[in-house]
């Protein structure tokens, strides 16, 4: 490998592969370094044509293995097609205590998350981004939406996003690709609400599923099996299209099995000065250098990587001579969930299986503070019809029992809700130097709890769906509705908050670290709210972003 | 970085099925083997066929679906126990035996005759509540693995269900009479 690197990009996930076909693409020689095995596209997705009868376990999962290996991993709704997408939470351990119970879900192999990701694309909108600034709680983001605007035209042009213009206050339009629409349960839905709310909607979900091709990639086959990996490269992820557009470049130099110990800090210059790697399979450590790093290993491990960068000038961490590299740490509440069969649409059928379906998107607390807790959520769900999974658990036997099966069940539909989490400093990620992983790395802790803010928030949202759904005329069934642990939504963020002031963040408006502007930290570290919505849009929008920032400085030498 | 929501969630939450939850302690290849000389088997093999009989297509026992069950029995699945074949059994021979005698009763009983018990003891157990640990409480989640290892087969998903395994497109329709329902739609996520 040639030590020659103007950037090295840690980590292959959603924002890392942002961040290395945008730099390359800009001239820049890169280094991708990506902590798991080699994954890759189409050759290496093994159970994308799998059929249940030929698993041993018909799609799901070995109890034991759900009871050892993968107890918090499970949490990602993972099955047996896709369990090995998952890292091993016997061999992967971190540290959180009871009262958090973080369930830190991951995917430790090129592409990351991206490969397993629910692929909803959801743009923040400027309530959002004035959010802290306005109640007093975390940091003040030092960006306003129009200055991301943009990045996410960007961003959606590029990953292909199918959606419907609403001109909603609370959830900003972008450039869409067609929609995938509603089925006849969810016009139903969107109907009733629409008849009965002045300021709410349902409309169709926005995801990452192309239904107009971008390049080779084709439209989805409506497979609703994504996680699987997709050899049409319907969905965005790295494999389908920042890779190849990275290695199209020339300028990518790919790095598999191999973990970022630590950065290490120039204190002459104020810049990181090289990234200490360590071979997963030899233990081997060695040390490379460049004069851009982006740090896009996850929230949590690149929030670790800078405290693990411990060096006289930096004893607490490099990026924390504000004391709050680690704090402010988020995920979304996700609760729910909320049930409803739908009657009057039996003629309706649909043939195709849709990987996406609507959204609720906030109203509340959005033009002025209507409740006794702050910010809001919304909700997600889909519709379709019953099928011989319930048959069971109703009477009958026989010939007749078995025909019947052949029918479609009824109209159902469901949702999950998704609540802002408060930045809180006492949310934390740390470092426990005296205990270590298999690699000999300190073990990473997370204690992130949900405050009486979010509770609050959920148990709104249970009377709102619980009355919407109520509007259907069918039979509602909300037990299920609760909230899950911390980590569960899988959107953790946070840890390395953006602001203006350096006393009180961590990352400047472009994603630099405040004390070593060489370092880009673009995971989902630098958020400093969460929003009620899906993130990772957002990440890739300030991803391509600051790969542009830090390519204009490259070309300056300012870097 | 995730949905809130997946159809097999939908499915399985939202009407209350056990069925997935079952599914989720099957067994390995090799665990197969050995139940094949499990004695528990004939009884559990007759069941199956009762539930979802050969019609133009296979039925449960032609598919191995007592395999599947008597391995979600033997995990323990969503309450079974490795004693509920025995349990169900024993609650049938009861309806048998003034007719049979015992032991063995409903397996000698006639073909109509097992129908016509088994339709009986169903019919009761959704019928009242019964205690949570009786063998009536028990039936559904029985029938459940039943119906589940039916329809995860290749002969029930494809050739007594639609299994669509690249539908290409999403469109709506009216379904016609004669029209099957897909088989995955849904299950085991994406099934």
């Amino acid at each position: 490998m040639s030590g020659d690197f103007d950037a090295i990009v840690c980590g292959s996930g959603i924002t890392g592969g942002w961040a290395a076909k945008e730099l390359t693409e800009r001239g820049l020689k890169v280094l991708m370094v990506e902590r798991g095995p080699h994954l890759e596209h189409r050759v290496d997705y093994k159970t994308e044509f799998t059929l249940p009868w030929e698993l041993p376990f018909r799609g799901l999962t070995d109890p034991k293995i759900l009871a050892t290996t993968k107890r918090i991993q499970k949490a990602a709704r993972m099955d047996e097609w896709t369990k090995d997408m998952f890292v091993d939470d016997e061999v992967d351990i971190y540290e959180s205590p009871p009262e958090s119970n973080f369930q830190w879900l991951r995917g430790y192999h090129l592409g990351g998350r991206s490969l397993m990701w629910g692929r909803q694309c959801y743009r923040m909108g400027e309530h959002n981004f004035q959010a802290n600034a306005k109640d007093g709680h975390g940091v003040a983001w030092p960006v306003k939406y129009a200055d991301i605007a943009p990045w996410y035209d960007h961003v959606e042009r590029f990953i292909g996003v199918n959606g419907t213009i609403e001109n909603f206050p609370s959830l900003p339009d972008g450039q869409f690709q067609p929609s995938m629409g509603f089925n006849a349960g969810e016009q139903r839905f969107a109907e009733v609400v629409k008849a009965r709310y002045s300021h709410r909607r349902v409309f169709p979900g926005r995801t990452a599923n192309l239904t107009q091709a971008i390049g080779d990639r084709v439209p989805c086959q409506f497979r609703d099996q994504c996680a699987r990996g997709c050899s049409f490269g319907a969905y965005f992820s790295t494999q389908s299209s920042t890779l190849p557009a990275a290695r199209a470049t020339g300028r990518l130099t790919l790095l598999t099995d191999t973990i970022v110990e630590s950065l290490e800090f120039d204190p002459a210059t104020k810049r990181a000065s090289g990234v200490r790697l360590l071979q997963a399979k030899t233990g081997a450590r060695s040390l490379q250098k460049a004069r851009i790093v982006f740090l896009c290993t996850g929230s949590i491990n690149s929030v670790s990587v800078l405290l693990r960068s411990v060096s006289p000038a930096m004893p607490r961490g490099l990026g924390n001579s504000c004391g709050l590299l680690g704090r402010y740490v988020m995920d979304h509440v996700f609760g729910g969930l909320a049930f409803s069969t739908i009657p009057g649409l039996e003629g309706h059928m649909y043939r195709g299986r849709k990987n996406n379906g609507l959204i609720i998107p906030r109203w509340v607390n959005v033009a002025a503070q209507e409740t006794d807790f702050l910010r809001g959520y919304s909700f997600q769900g889909l519709s379709m019809r019953g099928n011989w999974s319930t048959a069971g658990h109703a009477p009958g036997i026989g010939a007749g029992f078995k025909n019947a099966q052949r029918k479609p069940g009824p109209w159902i539909i469901g949702f999950g809700v998704s609540a802002e989490c408060l930045p809180r400093r006492e949310n934390q990620v740390s470092i426990n130097f005296a205990r270590k992983d298999r690699y000999g790395l300190p073990l990473t802790r997370i204690d992130v709890r949900f405050g009486d803010n979010e509770h609050k928030a959920v148990a709104h949202s249970r009377g709102e769906i619980s009355q919407m759904l109520g509007l259907l005329g069918g039979q509602v069934d909300l037990r299920a509705y609760g909230t899950a642990p911390p980590g569960t939504a899988i959107h953790e963020m946070g840890g390395a908050s953006m602001g203006a002031d350096p006393r009180q963040s961590v990352t400047n408006a472009f994603n630099q670290l405040h004390d070593a502007p060489n370092v880009f930290v673009t995971d989902g570290a630098f958020m400093n709210s969460s929003g009620d919505r899906n993130p990772s849009l957002t990440y890739m929008a300030f991803t391509a972003r600051a790969a542009d920032r830090a390519a204009a400085l490259w070309r300056e030498a300012k870097l | 970085m995730t949905v809130p929501l997946n159809r097999r969630e939908l499915l399985s939450a939202g009407l209350g099925a056990l069925a997935a939850s079952m599914l989720q302690a099957a067994a390995s290849p090799g665990a197969w083997a050995k139940l094949a000389g499990d004695g528990r088997r004939p009884f559990v093999d007759r069941i199956c066929d009762l539930v979802i009989p050969a019609t133009d297509t296979p039925g449960a026992s032609q598919v191995q679906a007592a395999d599947f069950v008597l391995l979600a029995c033997d995990h323990g699945m969503a309450g079974l126990t490795a004693q509920s074949p025995a349990r169900l059994e024993a609650a049938l021979e009861a309806l048998a035996n003034p007719k049979h005698g015992a032991p063995g009763g409903f397996l000698r009983a006639p073909a109509a005759e097992q129908q016509a018990l088994l339709a009986r003891y169903d019919a009761d157990s959704f019928a009242r509540p019964h205690p949570a640990d009786s063998t009536a409480a028990e039936w559904p989640t029985f029938k459940s693995a039943i119906v589940a290892a039916y329809y995860t087969s290749q002969a029930g998903a494809s050739q007594e269900l639609v299994y669509d395994a690249v539908p290409g497109s999403h469109d709506d329709f009216e379904p016609g009479p004669g029209f099957r329902m897909f088989s995955n739609q849904g299950f085991g996520g994406s099934l």
